[in-house]
């Protein structure tokens, strides 16, 4: 119990750290928000300063001392109001990360998913069959998958798949013609044209799964206690899963929380390179536009994410292995 | 100029060179007058339906909401639109009258009434008063077809800021709570077009049944999908899936025009880009020291290597030129064009009292060495690179240049506390040369103050005897060219492709009525000259 509050109370300090972090870096940031978004209507060109005055208003620039805006700030983020986008002006934050949240959490979800049990999977296997042609072979395949670039192969597959052979679009979410909505075609549309990015997202993501599964398997296969098992003459089966595998795959299962927590965050390029209408793209264009209150938020995003994620793994990992729960226990 | 910048961004990222993003549905290619599709919607790789006239937003806006007049964006020069005629009663009065037998899209009439309300709507909300109308107007009302603008003192040059401001149908916006934060997905304009469908990734605009001169617009539809600053976006314009942009190309003669007869571009030049230094420092200060650093640039060789050869030299007297040349003064010497003599630089130092020492640095008449630092927005390339071949043109006088590229924001904050010795930024470029004077002379953005130019362009303000204006126009040009407030370099361009496959009478060098690029005001301009091929 007592673990469980240190947990809590670590996992709220982080939290309010984060949030007044978020708040100061734009404000420290040069520039006004304003000059920043007419020029880019203008271009390489000079800036009207009377434009910039109504564009400032338009925006409603935060006024106050620092103080008061950051009691307001505060105020607002309690109540789910993150104000309104720059770029996608005058719609709330929350509206566009509302259209693009989803995208990303059943893209990335699902091939998180696929890739974290594929990886582990095929890991565990190469490990307790360890020399055999099938540990060779998946080593060999993951180390080219994995170690390719990821943008190399999205442009490979792009090209060999949707501009050579024409079997999948080469973009979007959807049809460019349709309109979001609980159709059949429109689903039917939307998973035809996520199946060549999660395609890549799995090809080059279960390498990465598969080493760790297997180097931490060979580890733990070389223990004593195992080696003690099989004397003992318990069944290959049971000594690799009951374990091998189950105390292998603790880092493996911190990174898989990792992973879910970022997830909020997207993929900035598997969502560039395939123009997909999620949160990577819609950071990447909040970003280029210098747009603050979106950044933020989608920063605020992915930070509560990671730390939820990272006490989902202290809780679990103080399940699954009881030393960490009295903690000071060398292993 | 706009996309531009976007495109390099997206290239610095480096995601590779053939991206191939999903473009409009194909249309039937046999059809004579097919939906023209315009890549200029940069927001992706979706976007939101915001036809707000005053939001800046889709591109589309455009097409649906017209302004009293169409003002070119580079000559100034005046076509009337939804106002048949205008006289000012005195400096403090303009009349204006409206067309008649024109309607909204929705069939209601439209009326002096509507442009009233617009007025009113700016001065209720001072956001959408992006020309700051209301700081010189003190009533607008109508008056059976005529609006009747009062102003507060003479301001005459404030038409053409009137004259541009969208309109918008009273009938409907009386109704809008906000109009700032109104997205105005449904809107009904005066404009050749209508919105036919929206969905994220593309919108399609339908020609307006209603509209007051329907006979010259031969477009059927216009297709604007998302993504013009993708890296897909020059494969797209080059294999024809679309007919209208405004890309930057490098090599545009072998990227786009070779080997294909319909393929057409014009980047005519715009806003000056200059060379301004601090003028609250020494020895910046001095307009001798200003003139000798103006001569010493080589801006043909910066124009060929810089900026592809696209653009022209820039002319001192601030005119956006060929456009602005009836505003020229006739006697200024080679048309205000400083030519490349690093000798006469030398000799304007000597004579300001600079002197060089042991090592050749240049030394003030003070006896201080010469250096300066260029600042450029990160990742403004041809910028970057220009400042550093003016660095290298001002080493052989002695001067230490140094280039450096912080972020935009920074860039700009460093301009307004004037934490600055030298930047490149855009003077002038407005359509009106008295806006460009305006803006340079009295709102001291770089710190130059000049009585003489504030009562010229007050007289400016005042008058509506055009050749008096003119009168002022030449005298502020010759200032421009004693004192050299700023150094300009060379015009910015629009960048606009076009292909010419199914429609032709775009504006081009030799048939400028418009600009070419498809994201300003005078796009309805280009749309009611297009004709299909025949």
């Amino acid at each position: 119990m007592r673990y469980l509050i240190k947990r809590l109370a670590f996992l709220l300090f982080t939290l309010w750290l984060a949030v007044t972090l978020n708040f100061l870096i734009p404000r420290l940031m040069p520039g006004n928000p304003a000059q920043i978004m007419v020029q880019k209507l203008v271009g390489e060109g000079p800036v009207n300063p009377q434009l910039v005055r109504a564009v400032g208003i338009m925006l409603g620039l935060p006024r106050g001392t620092l103080w008061h805006q950051y009691g307001l700030y505060v105020y607002n983020l309690l109540h789910g109001n993150f104000g309104v986008s720059y770029t996608y002006f005058p719609y709330p934050v929350m509206t566009v990360i509302a259209q693009a949240l989803p995208w990303t959490l059943i893209l990335l979800g699902t091939t998180t998913i696929i890739t974290f049990i594929l990886g582990t999977a095929l890991g565990a296997l190469a490990a307790s069959r360890r020399g055999t042609w099938f540990d060779t072979t998946a080593t060999i395949t993951a180390n080219f998958t994995a170690t390719f670039p990821f943008f190399w192969t999205a442009l490979m597959a792009l090209y060999v798949l949707g501009f050579v052979l024409h079997w999948f679009p080469q973009s979007g979410g959807y049809d460019a013609a349709m309109m979001p909505q609980w159709s059949a075609t429109f689903v039917l549309s939307a998973v035809y044209h996520s199946v060549l990015p999660a395609l890549v997202i799995v090809v080059t993501g279960t390498g990465g799964w598969l080493f760790g599964m297997r180097n931490n398997m060979i580890h733990v296969l070389g223990e004593d206690y195992v080696r003690l098992a099989m004397a003992k003459g318990l069944p290959r089966r049971e000594i690799a899963l009951a374990y091998g595998a189950r105390n292998a795959i603790l880092p493996n299962l911190t990174g898989f929380a990792m992973s879910l927590g970022t997830l909020v965050g997207g993929s900035i390029l598997v969502e560039t390179v395939f123009s997909y209408p999620g949160m990577g793209y819609l950071l990447f264009n909040a970003v280029g536009n210098s747009d603050y209150p979106l950044m933020q938020t989608i920063f605020l995003f992915i930070t509560i994410g990671t730390l939820i994620a990272n006490f989902v793994a202290d809780i679990l990992y103080g399940v699954l292995d009881p030393r960490t729960r009295r903690g000071g226990v060398s292993a | 100029m706009f996309t531009a910048k976007l495109r390099k961004g997206v290239l610095a990222l480096g995601v590779g060179g053939f991206v191939l993003a999903a473009g409009a549905s194909s249309f039937a290619k046999t059809a004579k007058t097919p939906p023209l599709v315009i890549g200029v919607e940069a927001a992706g790789p979706t976007f939101t339906a915001n036809f707000n006239p005053f939001a800046n937003q889709r591109d589309g806006r455009l097409y649906i909401y017209e302004p009293m007049a169409l003002v070119n964006p580079y000559s100034g020069q005046v076509t009337p639109w939804l106002a048949t005629a205008w006289h000012f009663q005195n400096a403090r009065q303009l009349r204006m009258t409206v067309r008649q037998g024109v309607k909204w899209s929705d069939g209601t009439p439209f009326t002096a009434k509507d442009v009233a309300f617009t007025f009113n709507l700016l001065k209720r909300f001072p956001a959408l008063d992006g020309a700051d109308l209301w700081g010189v107007l003190s009533s607008v009302s109508a008056q059976g077809n005529t609006v009747i603008f009062d102003f507060k003192k003479p301001a005459v040059q404030t038409l053409t800021e009137i004259l541009q401001v969208p309109i918008v149908p009273a009938h409907i916006w009386s109704h809008v709570k906000n109009p700032v934060t109104w997205p105005d997905a449904h809107p009904v304009g005066t404009g050749p077009y209508v919105l036919q469908s929206f969905t994220p990734y593309q919108y399609v605009l339908a020609k307006n049944t209603h509209y007051w001169q329907a006979n010259k617009v031969q477009v059927p539809k216009l297709v604007f999908p998302a993504g013009a600053a993708n890296q897909a976006a020059q494969l797209k314009l080059v294999s024809g899936q679309w007919q209208w942009a405004t890309l930057f190309l490098p090599n545009v003669q072998s990227t786009w025009v070779k080997g294909n007869p319909y393929h057409k571009y014009w980047f005519p030049g715009g806003a000056p880009v200059a060379l301004v230094l601090n003028l609250k420092k020494p020895p910046f200060n001095n307009p001798r020291f200003r003139q000798a650093v103006s001569y010493a640039i080589n801006r043909r060789a910066i124009v060929n290597k810089a900026e592809f050869g696209y653009v022209p030299p820039a002319s001192q007297a601030l005119l956006t030129l060929p456009a602005q040349k009836s505003w020229l003064n006739p006697k200024l010497a080679n048309r205000g064009y400083i030519p490349y003599e690093p000798a006469k630089a030398k000799q304007l130092l000597k004579s300001a009292g600079f002197r060089w020492n042991a090592h050749g640095a240049l030394l003030t008449p003070s006896g201080h060495p010469v250096s300066f630092t260029i600042q450029i927005p990160s990742g403004w390339t041809d910028w970057i690179q220009t400042s550093d071949m003016i660095a290298q043109d001002l080493k052989p006088l002695g001067m230490s240049v140094t280039v450096e590229t912080p972020q935009y924001g920074a860039w700009a904050a460093n301009q307004t506390n004037g934490s600055f010795t030298g930047v490149l930024n855009g003077a002038g470029g407005q359509p009106d040369p008295y806006w460009s004077f305006y803006y340079l002379f009295h709102s001291n953005t770089f710190g130059f103050q000049s009585p003489k130019a504030a009562a010229l362009l007050a007289n400016w303000n005042s008058t509506t005897s055009h050749a008096q204006q003119l009168k002022d126009a030449y005298q502020l040009e010759n200032l421009m060219m004693q004192e050299t407030p700023v150094i300009p370099l060379f015009y910015g361009a629009n960048w606009a492709e076009y292909n010419t496959r199914y429609y032709v009478g775009w504006p081009n060098a030799k048939n400028p009525y418009a600009t070419a690029a498809p994201y300003l005001q005078d796009v309805l301009m280009v749309i009611t000259h297009l004709r299909a091929r025949g």
